[in-house]
Formats: C-alpha cells, sequence, structure tokens
C-alpha cells in the first residue's frame, strides 16, 4: 500500500510540469525525426525503411520510460539537499522507496511523453501499429525494460551517496546506454563481435529488445530469458549494495 | 579586465578542489559525445554516405557544429542554466554588480571539464579531414573562421533562450526544442529532411548556415556563392536579435526571490 502511495505522489509532482513536458515531446520528436531521416536517406522508400522507421521512433517514445529516468532515481538530489535522512527513517528501505518513486514517475511519463511521441510518430512518419498479437508482450517487455533501467539509475544514485557526487556515473549510464541500448541501430548493425555482445548487454533490455518484440523480430520468450536474467542479477546486486553503503553514510545537514 | 580573470581564476580554483572528480568528468563528458560519433561511425560502416555526403565529409560538418557548442558549454553554464538563476531569485546579485549581465554570467562559471567536448569535437575534425578529400592545408582558415561562427552562434542562440525565461521563468524544455535538437540536426546534411526543417535550419536556427552550406559549397556540392556568405550573414542578424531580445527580457524581469 505504502509503495502505492508514494508511486502516486511521485506521479502527481510530474503534472506540475505538464507544458513544459510538452514542449519537450516536440524536442523529443524532432530528434526521433532526425534519426528517421538519416536512415530514410540511406534506406530509400523501402519496405525495410519503413520498418526502421516503426523501430526508431518506438524508441524515441519509450526513451522516457527507460533511459530518461529521473537522475539516479533520485537520490543524488535527495544527498545533495540532506533529506536522504528521512528516507532512511521510514519503515521501508530505500530500495523499496525508490522504486515505488521512479514507477510514478515512469507511469507519468508512459501517459505524458512517451504517448504523445508516438501519436506524433503514428501522424506524421507513418509508424506502424503493432499487430494486436504483440501489444501484451510489448508491455511486458517494456515493463522489464523500466526495470532494469530503475536498477541502473538506482546504482548511480548509490554512486552518489558514496562520492556525494553523480555527474561521472550518470556520464557513464547514458554512455553504455547511449552506446548499447540499441535505439538509434538494433544489433545486426553492429560491427564484427560486438554484433553479438550487444543483445546479451543489460542495455539491450530497455530498447532492443522492446522494439524488435513491438515489431515481432524477436519472440517475448527470448526477450524475457534476458530481461529476467538481468534483472536478477541487478535486483541481488542493489540489495548487497545498499546495504553494504548506508552502513557508513555522509549526511549533509543544515 | 583584471576582474574578468579573477572570476575566471575563481571558476578554475573550485573545480579543481575535486581533482579526480574533475579529470573523471572531463573524460566522461568527452566520451559521452565520443559514443554518438562511434554510432554513426557502425552505421557507416553499413551504408557509407548519408544523403550522397560521404562520412569524412559529414564528420567535418558534425565537428563544426560540436566544437561551437563544447566552447559553448565551457563558458556557457551560466546561460544554460538561466532557469536556475531566475527561479531562485539570484539573478538580482548580477543586477547590482558594475558589469554587463551577459558578462557575469559567462565568467561566473566557467566549466573546464566541457573541455572534454572540445577535444572529442576536435578529434573528429582531425578524422574528418582524413577521411575526406578535402584537405586541410588548403582551407584551414575557412575551417577555423567557421568554427569560430559556429561558436558565436551558439552564444547567441542561447543568449535568445537564456532571455526567454525572462518571460516564462522556465525555459530548459525549449532549449531542447529549439536548440538541442537543431543543433543535432545541422550536424547531418540539411536536404535530407523535409523542406520545414531545412528552412527552420536556415533561417530561423541557422545552424546549418556554419557547416552544411559552406562545406557543401566547398565540396562543390552547393552552387549558389550566398553558401559560403550565409555564416557571416546567420552570425551578424543574430546579433542585433540576441541583444535586443536580452536587453528587453531584462526590462521585463521581475524578480522572484525574497
Amino acid at each position: 500500500m505504502s509503495g502505492f502511495a508514494i508511486a502516486v505522489i511521485s506521479f502527481k509532482r510530474g503534472r506540475a510540469y505538464l507544458l513544459n513536458h510538452l514542449v519537450n515531446n516536440v524536442g523529443s520528436f524532432v530528434f526521433g525525426y532526425i534519426y528517421v531521416s538519416i536512415w530514410r536517406s540511406a534506406l530509400g522508400e523501402s519496405q525495410e525503411s519503413s520498418v526502421m522507421v516503426t523501430y526508431l521512433m518506438v524508441n524515441q517514445s519509450i526513451l522516457w520510460v527507460t533511459m530518461f529516468l529521473s537522475k539516479g532515481a533520485f537520490i543524488p538530489q535527495k544527498i545533495r539537499e540532506g533529506t536522504i535522512t528521512f528516507d532512511l527513517l521510514r519503515p521501508y528501505n530505500l530500495l523499496y522507496g525508490s522504486l515505488f518513486e521512479v514507477i510514478g514517475q515512469g507511469m507519468y511519463n508512459l501517459l505524458f511523453r512517451t504517448l504523445p511521441i508516438f501519436a506524433l510518430g503514428l501522424m506524421f512518419l507513418g509508424v506502424r501499429l503493432p499487430e494486436p498479437s504483440k501489444v501484451l508482450p510489448f508491455c511486458i517487455v517494456l515493463f522489464n525494460g523500466f526495470l532494469i533501467s530503475f536498477f541502473l539509475n538506482y546504482f548511480v544514485g548509490l554512486w552518489s551517496v558514496k562520492f556525494l557526487g553523480a555527474s561521472g556515473a550518470q556520464g557513464l549510464y547514458y554512455m553504455l546506454v547511449n552506446l548499447f541500448g540499441g535505439s538509434f541501430l538494433p544489433a545486426s548493425y553492429y560491427p564484427g563481435f560486438l554484433k553479438r555482445l550487444m543483445p546479451l548487454l543489460p542495455f539491450a533490455g530497455m530498447n532492443y529488445y522492446p522494439a524488435s518484440v513491438y515489431l515481432g523480430s524477436i519472440g517475448l520468450g527470448i526477450a524475457l530469458a534476458h530481461q529476467v536474467f538481468w534483472i536478477c542479477v541487478l535486483f541481488i546486486t542493489a540489495v548487497l549494495l545498499t546495504r553494504r553503503l548506508l552502513r557508513s553514510i555522509q549526511i549533509h545537514g543544515g | 579586465m583584471k576582474s574578468i580573470l579573477a572570476l575566471f581564476m575563481a571558476s578554475l580554483k573550485t573545480q579543481y578542489e575535486y581533482r579526480l572528480n574533475f579529470w573523471m568528468d572531463m573524460t566522461i563528458s568527452g566520451l559521452n559525445l565520443f559514443s554518438d560519433f562511434l554510432l554513426l561511425f557502425f552505421f557507416m560502416l553499413s551504408f557509407e554516405e548519408i544523403g550522397g555526403w560521404s562520412f569524412g565529409e559529414i564528420a567535418i560538418i558534425y565537428s563544426i557544429v560540436e566544437i561551437g557548442w563544447g566552447v559553448f558549454r565551457v563558458f556557457g553554464e551560466g546561460l544554460s542554466r538561466f532557469e536556475e538563476l531566475i527561479i531562485t531569485g539570484r539573478f538580482d546579485l548580477l543586477l547590482i554588480r558594475p558589469m554587463n549581465t551577459v558578462k557575469q554570467l559567462l565568467l561566473e562559471r566557467v566549466d573546464f571539464r566541457r573541455l572534454g567536448v572540445v577535444f572529442e569535437a576536435s578529434a573528429v575534425a582531425v578524422f574528418g579531414f582524413i577521411r575526406s578529400p578535402i584537405s586541410f592545408g588548403r582551407i584551414w582558415w575557412i575551417y577555423l573562421l567557421l568554427v569560430l561562427c559556429s561558436t558565436i552562434m551558439t552564444f547567441e542562440i542561447n543568449i535568445i533562450l537564456a532571455a526567454i525565461s525572462f518571460w516564462t521563468v522556465r525555459n530548459s524544455d525549449i532549449v531542447v526544442l529549439a536548440f538541442y535538437s537543431t543543433r543535432t540536426a545541422a550536424m547531418y546534411p540539411a536536404h535530407i529532411y523535409t523542406p520545414m526543417l531545412k528552412h527552420l535550419l536556415t533561417f530561423v536556427v541557422p545552424l546549418a548556415t556554419v557547416g552544411y552550406f559552406p562545406i557543401g559549397y566547398l565540396t562543390g556540392r552547393i552552387d549558389s556563392f550566398l553558401a559560403i556568405l550565409s555564416p557571416i550573414m546567420g552570425v551578424s542578424l543574430l546579433l542585433p536579435v540576441a541583444t535586443l531580445t536580452w536587453f528587453s527580457g531584462m526590462k521585463h524581469y521581475t524578480s522572484t526571490g525574497t
């Protein structure tokens, strides 16, 4: 119950800046359009090109649920302001609280960022709707992608607990997701051994698998095997790291 | 001049206080952009050209736009986070000091860690000149001039966008729409986009004039002599717009502070 309440508050917090986010959505759509233009110029007017447009725009929309979540799961901000003390006093642990806080934000982003950007893609770029049988698998894989992203963001947050700043870890996070998430390039376009390595890394679970399941090019089973494996690994790491780090936490006062 | 130097040194000292963080942030901000370029590199392994432009030529316009942005990030941190100053009311402080507000903003928080962006973009330029038939020896002064125009234009655009927060208070989302997305668009040959976006990049947020048009002219793809003049035209036309917006914004400014 408390988890749900945390999520609702976090959801409402997002709503305060709805207009700003709608402006931002147009910007995000333009980014998607730039990638679409690059691919279209390379592939011409072909079947492959139209599949690629859908792949790119699905990714551009779901980035808001799988990549651009709050920096470090809200933790760096709490560390800077010292309000982390209140979170540590609460009757649930930091991991649990952060998860639901980010779930609330993720729900907000899904409704007011992912869906509008996706709708713009449908209207202006000829994005194809998924086959009805792919809708549910896509939702499941997308949720798992969100979880993977949450854990990686949470690690960025823990980094700031340890080193009191998150900029380095945040930069590293962006770089790895950008490079191996597959939002611009599907695995088959990576050179050499990276072609085989990329689908194995956790980052692929955030964009490459959800968008591929949407298109039906990868089955639900394979995507789930990958994602569930990584969610387990990341969850265990998160629990262990949380325990270790909170033993020696420095708190900013004032 | 003395006060400028003092502000400059203060920025350097604060950041260098955390040495490990300083070098790490610098490396990571460079690597972060490098990951974008690496993805483009992978893409080019399969396709070789975008809109008829080779990878080398694209790398050159890419670097022009990016170096301009990198230099802006070093000096423009105060401008790119301008909404914070407005929200917290700290802009009042700048108003009571005997120095031009823009100058103060540029020197208040010189972010040396962003030099990583400039290094990364310069490496992209070197790569571009090696890969393309354009010889650096022959056009080096044009290239440097374009980088200069790109830098000035980035500042002008961001001054205009920062000034918007005098009216709207928050502007970071407008910046994403009006600058970040157009900057990225200007890194690639502009004819791959719809005419609307191309015109936008030519006349409204004219970042295509510092890379795409002049390099297109030098490689013989664009005939009009206007293409080589366009960076100068873009920069000089934006200057009065930026100045006017900034000063009328300041007139409009009402403090949020306590």
